[in-house]
């Protein structure tokens, strides 16, 4: 990923009308928001789809960003209402006959042993159980390894917040992985990272 | 595995790779975002106020428009609820009295009733199956009544009128207002205040009574015939029946002292083969021809 002022610079530049910086921008940060909706988004949603309707949304309203430094949260603001309008969606067709929707296979597809599978769609699961908030903050925090410094910045939330959000997330994430992960231990998640 | 190994490895599973970064960047290129819309966006940019109509959705602004149709469905319910007409009061029960009653089964109508007789329906629609007797029904309020003999049919429409069911059929007088009186025979009457009709039984038994009567009120013959004859043209008459039918005629001719005609009554009943009552009317026709051979011989 480009550090934080090669972004900013691109943001700026693309709103002011550069041909080439939008695309390089989005190139940069599609990896990092289909890994946002891969592992916020649960197994009921495309992460491809959503990843391009996100982009689409962020393409039409990029001039209205203000604070070309805040585009790593703004874009995440976008990430998240799209994947709750999804998920909305994609539970209303649950109950519409000739709409089912099926859990995808998990990343990987075929390929990838299917022990490794298994644990995506598990943690996949676990962590559709709980809330959204608390998923968000423990994705950012423990799966992508973000500080809660970092977190609250991208969330736009005070710093206490995440760190109590981040400790009910870890409680609930261990109770609800009980059973289900093979072996888990419950006391041994990572310790919060100091900002 | 531990939970922390686990996540871990999530987050390796789930790290997008440089191949799924090219396809998306593709599919986003063919949809015009990227490489098009690049250049189309500093066009845009330039001449702001930037509105893209090529990607802009139209939002639908649901939360207000869901908010006003729940209270206007509320508002019709409460509305509806409040507006409900009170129920009817329903009613299933026999009128019954030796002696003049006096009755009231709802505001707006009255009955005064000696004899027999069935009150249903609702006060809405209301009928009175009335059997024998008098009854006098006095309606104010709005409501369909109906008032039913066997020989006639009684609508109510707001009066006083009075139904007298005996022997000679159902006689309707109304004293106030008007009713619509439809007999069995298809006859109509409209009667308004003051007037009165009649319905004639219509059935082979009640025609038998009526005749009956008429020969124990002192009638004249041509009336008690009249009944016997419309009894006796009835379809499907049963034996015993007719076997009465032809005593009241015997007895009615007899009594006027037309004999030719009660011989040949009898002689036509005997030949047609009808048994019920036959061996008096048997010694009769004996009498009878005994009767007319001493007439023949000059013996009195």
């Amino acid at each position: 990923m480009d550090t934080d002022n090669d972004t900013t610079r691109l943001v700026s530049a693309a709103i002011a009308g550069e041909a080439r910086a939008w695309e390089r921008l989005a190139q940069t940060w599609l990896p990092v928001v289909h890994s946002w909706c891969l592992r916020l988004g649960g197994p009921r949603l495309d992460p491809g789809d959503l990843t391009q309707e996100i982009f689409v949304i962020a393409f039409t309203r990029l001039h209205r960003l203000r604070d070309p430094q805040a585009f790593a949260g703004w874009i995440l603001g976008i990430t998240r209402r799209e994947i709750l309008r999804q998920g909305r969606r994609a539970w209303l067709r649950r109950w519409l006959p000739g709409f089912a929707v099926e859990e995808r296979a998990a990343p990987g597809g075929p390929q990838q042993d299917s022990e490794q599978a298994q644990l995506i769609r598990e943690v996949q699961r676990v962590l559709q159980r709980l809330p959204q908030p608390q998923r968000e903050v423990l994705v950012l925090c423990d799966v992508e390894e973000r500080t809660t410094r970092e977190v609250s910045e991208l969330l736009g939330i005070p710093h206490g917040t995440v760190r109590s959000r981040l400790r009910l997330a870890r409680a609930r994430f261990r109770k609800e992985a009980q059973g289900r992960l093979p072996s888990a231990l419950p006391a041994d998640l990572a310790q919060e990272r100091s900002p | 595995m531990t939970t922390h190994e686990a996540l871990s490895r999530f987050a390796r599973a789930t790290d997008t790779t440089d191949q799924t970064a090219q396809r998306l960047a593709e599919q986003l290129r063919e949809r015009g975002v990227l490489q098009v819309g690049a250049e189309r966006w500093g066009a845009v940019l330039r001449a702001r106020p930037a509105r893209l109509p090529v990607f802009r959705r139209q939002r639908i602004r649901w939360r207000p428009l869901v908010a006003f149709s729940v209270v206007v469905l509320l508002l019709t319910l409460a509305l509806a609820y409040l507006q409900r007409p009170a129920p009817p009061l329903a009613f299933d029960r026999p009128l019954s009295a030796e002696s003049r009653v006096l009755e009231q089964p709802w505001p707006g109508l009255e009955l005064d009733y000696q004899g027999l007789g069935h009150l249903e329906g609702s006060q809405r629609a209301a009928t009175i199956r009335w059997e024998q007797g008098r009854v006098q029904v006095q309606l104010e309020s709005p409501g369909q009544l109906v008032l039913r003999t066997r020989e006639a049919l009684v609508r109510v429409t707001g009066t006083l009128f009075e139904v007298q069911r005996d022997a000679f059929g159902t006689q309707v007088q109304v004293s106030q207002g008007s009713v619509q009186v439809e007999c069995a025979t298809s006859q109509r009457h409209e009667l308004a205040a003051g007037e009165r009709a009649s319905c004639e039984p219509v059935s082979g038994p009640a025609l038998l009574g009526m005749a009956r009567r008429l020969q124990r009120e002192g009638a004249p013959a041509a009336r008690v015939l009249a009944v016997v004859a419309r009894a006796e043209a009835l379809p499907a008459l049963d034996e015993p029946l007719r076997g009465e039918l032809c005593v009241v005629r015997l007895e009615v001719l007899l009594a006027a002292e037309r004999f030719d005609e009660a011989l040949a009554t009898a002689r036509a009943y005997l030949e047609a083969g009808h048994q019920a009552r036959a061996q008096e009317i048997e010694l009769l026709l004996l009498a009878l021809q005994e009767r007319a051979s001493q007439l023949e011989g000059g013996t009195p």
